[in-house]
């Protein structure tokens, strides 16, 4: 349904207003100290057009709207309730469940409830004064400024609309390519890795082949080599995953301590949390020393560590994607050094055989192998690069794909990734969250549903949960993060505009109507 | 995503890492461990020094009956004149000479005061100036009644039913009401004032027939504390050496006594020495900011009130223990009365208990008044009359309060005002908590945050509603804070021994503290809330007092070091429980004074002593999200209520922690029906603004608050009868049933004056209740309407969305039923008056009005009424003068209507209803049209009332 307004007789409706000003000019007349004895109301006061026909007297009697009674016509607004419904008292506050409607002539009609009308507030929805007329306060008809604001207004969100939308197609459009592109990659990178799991079984079986023509003591050792190595090569790769992993464990203890020095209730005095506030303090001072100092450290370490368990200087094989380091060429260099004083010495312990075996391997055996890992590594690379589309694919960018030109658009917060903090103070940055869901709206067809973020999961507030931001999107020209606040700890609230939130006016006439259908029930 | 301290360099391989892990789980777990309150923080009286030793003292009398009091009175040294009886003690141990004075008082009261007669140098006596109104006069409606050589007696008060017996030999003062002896002093012997000596003089008492080593070794023990105290390692440094005070009060016939708050304990209070369900610790008062409190403990709180009453059937007694140094407080209840009392009290086979208190302070002299009733409401009244009544606040004060620490900004306070209006949840007051400084420097404002304070204010106050601030004592150490530059250049502050500033730990970091005891300070103070000191403040800004006891983080017990030095030289043991009212007062009167004409103050203080009922409200401090918190709210409030306090609250949902769905709804009910009504929250708790929950739980909340909205003519007109009479405005069931012994411990539910019976759910998941009805009356469900079947102990449904709550039959109470946005939007709505009929067919009520901002009522500009209802009429009329052309108050709601009359119990239904007025000659009878509900009431009438006015005196008559 349709909103619509001024459709109905322009004659009645001034006659309604003239009572109405004629009793306020009665009204304030009496009304010198004390607050305006509201005799004889209009039977209208307070009604909509719409319904302006059934306040109409029709005897001496008069029903409430919803049937429940019978009453004098005089008791419409009375100033006493009556009626369950309400319906008696559309004009004074008697009842606590009716609407005043507020003619606005000029401008929209609107309702307040009843609890606002003779309340000393000029309500903003009242524009023509009417809901304040016991003489307490006197407003002002203000609907012809009103409205001359409200078209701006009107014109100006239309203009920020028009613009957000065209943007926001553009968006959609590069969605849709995104889309398209990454539908594409998928499929040509699913083809490609049946080609290089076909490639993997071939050249492994070409190895296997050149391995097993080989004599069984030669071959024991660079086989049983190649078994330790591959070992050798997994632990480092997994002590490589434990040493991030606790890293990214230290990074999270101290942001907990951090957070707990910065935040913790200094009204209680409480001895443990003084002790470890200091030696929080402490150890980070301990820590970034150590941190500039490790280089050198390092060295040893590394070398203690290889002299143990790892038997010959292929380490740098394992893949790095820099240069060697100054460690690692110095640690190579320790054991060329060795190696070569033990030759020196014909001291070739086991080990040294070991070690040296592999590169006594026949070239044909070590380019069968590395074709074989080199297929490995290619299917591989293929499989991740097909798990990051996928989850692309998967990733809920809207209706119309209309967020997917945004992914990676960095603020401090990171579209369908994390949001963070960055501290102007210290450079030091601290996880808010990363995206969950959606959640404008129970439904995902509801274009609301695409205009609200939930990030969580951030690091743990001292004392308290867990990060996260609310993201509330409104439509704009451009993507912009218009506030940030924290209502409560820990717990932040986002305002952003952007194009892609801008619905286009047909949705929005609907919403609109929805609304005000609503209003009228 | 590499997140996390951009700062520290992380190398790929470290094997120190595990270490260091290793030491941060230490660090975490061992912080985590965290207990509510840290009993360990805060004195026992064994780790008191005078308490300890007065406790051994006590002992000692105690276990050895042929030991009694050393002092006695000395030969003819009694002189009685002009109401005043005084003579000498001395102190056969010592031979020091002691002069008591007896004041019988105008209020039906006696005053005694105890000093040393010639101390090392004056003793502290200025509790007295900041406890009372004035110097209590005395009567002359007095006779000496003849008695024995050892015994000084006379009645007193215009019917002589008082009396006071002195004993000469030991010391001994009997008051008796009637004949019947109800309150005693030393009568087990502890009086003991340690007098001020030279550190190399004798100790405490003479020990000259000590019995055994093992005693020998303990008053060593007890002489320890004579000259230097540690406690957790913070030395007090005690130059006076001891100087405490003791003295037993009993109670004769007595079983219950009551008040001493502030406590999260019981009404009734327990029993300190021994007995079922005692404390091992006296009661104790002393001013303390105590973290996460836990309930049912004798542990001292934010505020004291040195204020005792006892209460059986027939009569009541109270004293006021006037002192503000560190007191300690036990109570013992005798099943048998040693004291040849029992056969006087002819109770026959029902031996009453007894009860005993020993009162035990640091300092200071012995200024004890005696409340002699015979009512309660006698001795609120005598009790108010010494210590002044309750302010009457603004009519806002006592509606909603929103507060939470922190409302962030500007733009949150317009978001959380705007919530309000569209949940359609009435609110009156916004408060902001120490965020909003700039640096927690007080009477500033965080400009990012809070740029235009003025505008921000002005719009909440287009709606009626107003701001409150925040606005400590510890004073940010700082010269470019204008507030710390202006005490110091005064020399405002309080100080070190040494005469150097003294510098403290509070939120703004290393602060000092502004001397309140000091007039200049007082007079400082109160100018700073002018609107042209206070910055961005308006009219409709009010003020917080927190932190006043002091709190200070880095102080002994979290609180002030004693041997601090206060004007006029005092140390601050003497006066630390004045500290908060001292504070109160200033801030008060500051806001009084910013107006011309003056408006009434609004401030809330944590801290409190006897007499803070002059400047505003108090809250319980820092509670617990949790049920016995909810639980204990009731009681605390009572028990503050009786010791002259009224204005009182509990924060709603409790301050620390996340209250659940249930939990919160069920504060909402209980603070709807307490006197100072305000949720709040700790800024770690998640948000918890009444429409954040949902239907059905926001739509409880929003009918519980709208609730209170419609019943604030009834809280106004009660918070009028305290500001006269003394009245509480909770009242504990004994005052209001007390002959009834079944209501004297209860304190599960109260009264709102003496017409509402409240019973608040503090259970989870609990849906009913057990109620108790005194009497043969008749109750109504408040909510209902319906006659409650049954009297005595009666099982209630109260489902999650309502609190149980009756009208007393016999009773009128005034209501407004056009809830609106805030109370100011209300002031000229019409009114509802709910009559409930007693058996009899009989009840009465009243309403008090004003503007409920200024002191205009002073002279005359209010209007208050008492309704009547008996022989099927009902009667408005006033009690005191309305058409005066001069009650301007009269004239601005000279249009105001009664709209609506319910009136319930009626026996036999009304045929015709007709109003009149009284003593107009017009002719202006007409006839009332009433409907007779159909649903099953209390055989109600509901009268239309369309044209009773409210300032007119009128009778409706039921034909």
């Amino acid at each position: 349904m349709a909103h619509t307004f001024s459709l109905i007789d322009p004659i009645k409706r001034s006659l309604t207003i003239h009572i109405l000003i004629l009793e306020l000019v009665i009204l304030s007349f009496f009304t010198l100290n004390a607050y305006a004895k509201v005799d004889n109301l209009s039977k209208l006061l307070g009604v909509e057009e719409s319904k302006a026909h059934l306040y109409e007297a029709k005897g001496p009697d008069w029903t409430c709207l919803d049937g429940s009674a019978t009453i004098p016509y005089e008791a419409i607004n009375d100033d006493f309730c009556d009626c369950a419904d309400g319906s008696d008292e559309p004009g004074t506050s008697a009842c606590p469940n009716s609407k005043f409607n507020c003619r606005n002539i000029g401008h929209i009609s609107s309702f307040i409830s009843s609890s606002r009308v003779n309340d000393g507030v000029c309500e903003p929805e009242c524009c023509d004064g009417s809901d304040e007329y016991d003489g307490k306060i006197k407003c002002p008809n203000i609907c012809k400024e009103t409205n001359a604001e409200y078209t701006k207004k009107l014109k100006e969100l239309e203009k920020l609309r028009a613009q957000g939308i065209r943007i926001k197609k553009e968006y959609i459009e590069k969605g849709r390519k995104i889309k398209t592109k990454n539908v594409a990659e998928l499929n040509r990178l699913e083809i490609e890795l049946k080609a290089a799991k076909i490639r993997v079984k071939e050249r492994e079986a070409a190895l296997k082949k050149i391995e097993d023509s080989k004599t069984d003591t030669e071959q024991l050792a660079p086989k049983g080599n190649r078994e330790r190595m591959k070992k050798i090569h997994e632990r480092i790769i997994a002590l490589k995953g434990d040493v991030t992993r606790l890293h990214e464990q230290i990074d999270t203890l101290l942001s907990i301590l951090k957070d707990m020095k910065n935040n913790h209730n200094q009204n209680y005095h409480d001895m443990a949390v003084k002790t470890a506030i200091k030696a929080y303090d402490e150890f980070l001072e301990e820590y970034n020393k150590d941190m500039e100092t490790e280089d050198g450290d390092e060295v040893e370490e590394n070398y203690e560590d290889t002299d143990d368990d790892i038997p010959d200087k292929e380490t740098p094989q394992i893949q790095e994607p820099s240069e060697p380091t100054y460690q690692e060429r110095f640690l190579e260099m320790l054991w060329e050094i060795k190696d070569g004083v033990l030759e020196l010495f014909g001291l070739q312990s086991k080990r040294y055989y070991s070690s040296s075996s592999s590169r006594d391997t026949p070239k044909e055996l070590t380019a069968a192998r590395d074709a074989f890992e080199e297929a490995e590594q290619e299917q591989k690379d293929i499989e991740n690069h097909i798990d990051e589309i996928k989850s692309k694919l998967s990733q809920d960018y809207g209706l119309e794909y209309e967020f997917a030109a945004l992914d990676k658009y960095t603020y401090s917060l990171c579209m369908f990734g994390s949001a963070t903090q960055k501290s102007n103070k210290d450079h030091s940055s601290t996880d808010l969250g990363n995206f969950a869901k959606w959640f404008g709206a129970e439904s995902s067809n509801d274009p609301r549903y695409y205009t609200r973020m939930l990030y969580e999961d951030g690091a743990r507030c001292w004392n308290g949960p867990a990060r996260s931001v609310k993201l509330y999107l409104e439509c704009g020209a451009d993507n912009q993060i218009l506030s940030v606040s924290e209502p409560e700890k820990c717990e932040y609230h986002m305002r952003m505009i952007s194009p892609a939130v801008c619905l286009d006016h047909n949705n929005d006439q609907n919403n609109h109507n929805n609304g005000h259908k609503h209003d009228e029930l | 995503m590499k997140l996390l301290f951009g700062n520290l360099k992380f190398s790929k391989e470290s094997v120190k890492t595990k270490f260091y892990l290793f030491y941060l789980l230490y660090f975490i777990v061992s912080a985590l461990v965290v207990t509510a309150v840290k009993r360990q923080d805060f004195k026992t009286c064994e780790q008191s020094s005078f308490c300890k030793r007065n406790r051994a003292y006590a002992d000692k009398l105690t276990a050895n009956h042929s030991l009694i009091s050393p002092y006695s009175v000395i030969q003819d040294s009694i002189i009685i004149k002009d109401g005043i009886i005084s003579g000498d003690l001395i102190n056969s141990e010592n031979n020091l000479i002691f002069i008591f004075e007896l004041h019988l008082l105008e209020i039906g009261a006696a005053r005694i005061r105890i000093n040393e007669k010639n101390p090392l140098k004056p003793r502290y006596d200025k509790a007295k100036d900041w406890a009372l109104i004035q110097d209590p006069s005395y009567t002359l409606e007095y006779t000496l009644i003849p008695s024995k050589p050892d015994v000084t007696s006379l009645s007193f008060g215009k019917e002589r039913k008082q009396a006071v017996s002195i004993y000469h030999s030991p010391f001994r003062v009997e008051f008796l009401v009637n004949d019947v002896p109800i309150i005693t002093l030393n009568d087990r012997g502890f009086l003991n004032i340690e007098h001020l000596r030279k550190q190399d003089a004798p100790g405490l008492v003479d020990q000259s027939n000590s019995e055994n080593d093992q005693v020998i070794e303990d008053e060593n023990d007890l002489d320890k504390g004579l000259w230097k105290e540690t406690f957790n390692g913070k030395e007090d440094s005690k130059p006076n050496g001891p100087e405490s005070i003791g003295l037993d009060i009993s109670f004769p016939g007595f079983s219950h006594v009551y008040g001493i708050p502030e406590h999260a304990s019981s009404l009734s209070l327990k029993e300190t020495r021994g007995g079922d369900d005692s404390y091992s610790d006296p009661y104790r008062l002393y001013n303390l900011d105590v973290f996460e409190y836990e309930v049912d403990n004798p542990m001292a709180l934010y505020g004291s009130i040195p204020f005792m009453m006892a209460h059986r059937k027939g009569a009541s007694a109270a004293v006021l223990w006037l002192n503000a140094a560190e007191t300690w407080i036990d109570i013992t209840k005798n099943k048998e009365d040693k004291h040849r009392l029992s056969s006087l009290l002819g109770f026959g086979k029902l031996t009453p208990t007894s009860t005993s208190t020993h009162w035990i302070s640091e300092s200071g002299v012995i200024d004890v008044f005696a409340f002699l009733g015979p009512t309660t409401s006698d001795i609120f009244y005598q009790y108010g009359l010494l210590t002044g009544f309750t302010a009457l606040p603004q009519s806002f004060a006592i509606a909603y309060h929103q507060c939470r620490w922190n409302y962030l900004n500007q733009e949150d306070v317009a978001e959380v005002d705007e919530s309000f209006d569209k949940y359609d949840i009435p609110y009156d007051v916004i408060w902001l908590d120490i965020e909003h400084t700039d640096g927690k420097k007080y009477f500033t404002w965080d400009t990012v945050k809070f740029p235009t304070p003025e505008k921000m204010q002005t719009n909440i106050g287009i709606k009626g509603r107003k701001m409150v601030t925040i606005v400590d004592p510890h004073i940010k150490i700082d010269d470019n804070y204008y507030i710390y530059k202006e005490a110091k250049d005064l020399d405002l502050f309080v100080k070190e021994p040494d005469g150097r500033i003294y510098d403290g730990w509070c939120w703004p970091g290393s602060s000092s503290w502004v001397d309140f005891t000091n007039p200049s300070a007082q007079e400082w103070l109160i100018k700073k809330f002018a609107f042209d000191q206070y910055k961005g403040s308006t009219e409709h800004l009010f003020t917080w007092n927190d932190m006043n006891e002091p709190s200070i983080f880095s102080g002994p017990e979290i609180t002030m070091p004693k041997d601090l030095i206060h004007h006029g030289g005092w140390e601050h043991r003497n006066l630390h429980n004045l500290y908060g009212i001292a504070y109160h007062s200033a801030t008060s009167k500051g806001l009084i004074n910013r107006s011309n004409p003056p408006r009434r103050p609004f401030v809330l203080s944590r801290a409190f002593f006897a007499g803070s009922q002059r400047y505003g409200a108090i809250w319980t401090g820092d509670n617990f999200a949790k049920w016995d918190h909810l639980a204990i709210a009731t009681p605390m409030l009572l028990t503050i209520g009786i010791s002259g306090l009224p204005f009182s609250g509990a924060d709603v949902g409790g301050f620390f922690g996340n209250p659940d769905t249930e939990l919160l709804v069920r504060w909402y009910q209980a603070g709807a029906f307490q006197p100072f009504f305000r949720a709040h929250a700790h800024i770690d708790t998640k948000r918890r603004e009444p429409w954040l929950f949902g239907d059905p739980y926001t739509g409880y909340i929003r009918d519980i608050i709208r609730e209170r909205y419609a019943l604030l003519p009834l809280w106004y007109t009660l918070f009028h009868e305290a500001s006269t009479t003394g009245m509480p405005i909770i009242r504990p069931m004994f005052t209001v049933y007390p002959e009834d012994e079944e209501t004297y411990a209860m304190d599960d539910q109260f009264f709102v004056g003496n017409s509402l019976l409240v019973k608040p759910i503090v259970n989870e998941g609990q849906t009913s209740t057990e109620v108790y009805f005194p009497g043969n009356e008749i109750f109504y469900d408040y909510f209902t309407l319906k006659k409650v079947q049954g009297s005595g102990k009666v099982q209630i449904e109260a489902p999650i969305n309502k609190i149980p709550v009756f009208l007393r039959g016999g009773n009128i109470i005034p209501k407004r039923q056009r809830i609106r946005r805030s109370s100011a939007a209300m002031r000229t709505d019409p009114f509802t008056l709910l009559v409930a009929l007693d058996k009899f067919g009989k009840a009465t009520g009243s309403l008090y009005l004003d503007d409920g901002e200024t002191y205009d009522y002073e002279k005359g500009h209010f209007i208050h009424l008492q309704f009547t209802f008996s022989k099927r009429k009902l009667i408005s009329k006033s009690l005191s003068v309305l058409n005066n052309d001069e009650n301007l108050y009269a004239q601005s709601i000279s249009s105001v209507r009664v709209e609506k009359i319910i009136v319930l119990g009626l026996d036999l239904k009304p045929k015709h209803i007709f109003a009149d007025c009284i003593d107009c000659s017009k002719n202006s009878k007409r006839e009332l049209q009433f409907g007779l509900p159909t649903t099953n009431l209390a055989n109600a009438v509901i009268i239309k009332g369309t044209d009773l006015l409210i300032t007119e005196e009128w009778v409706i008559e039921f034909s």
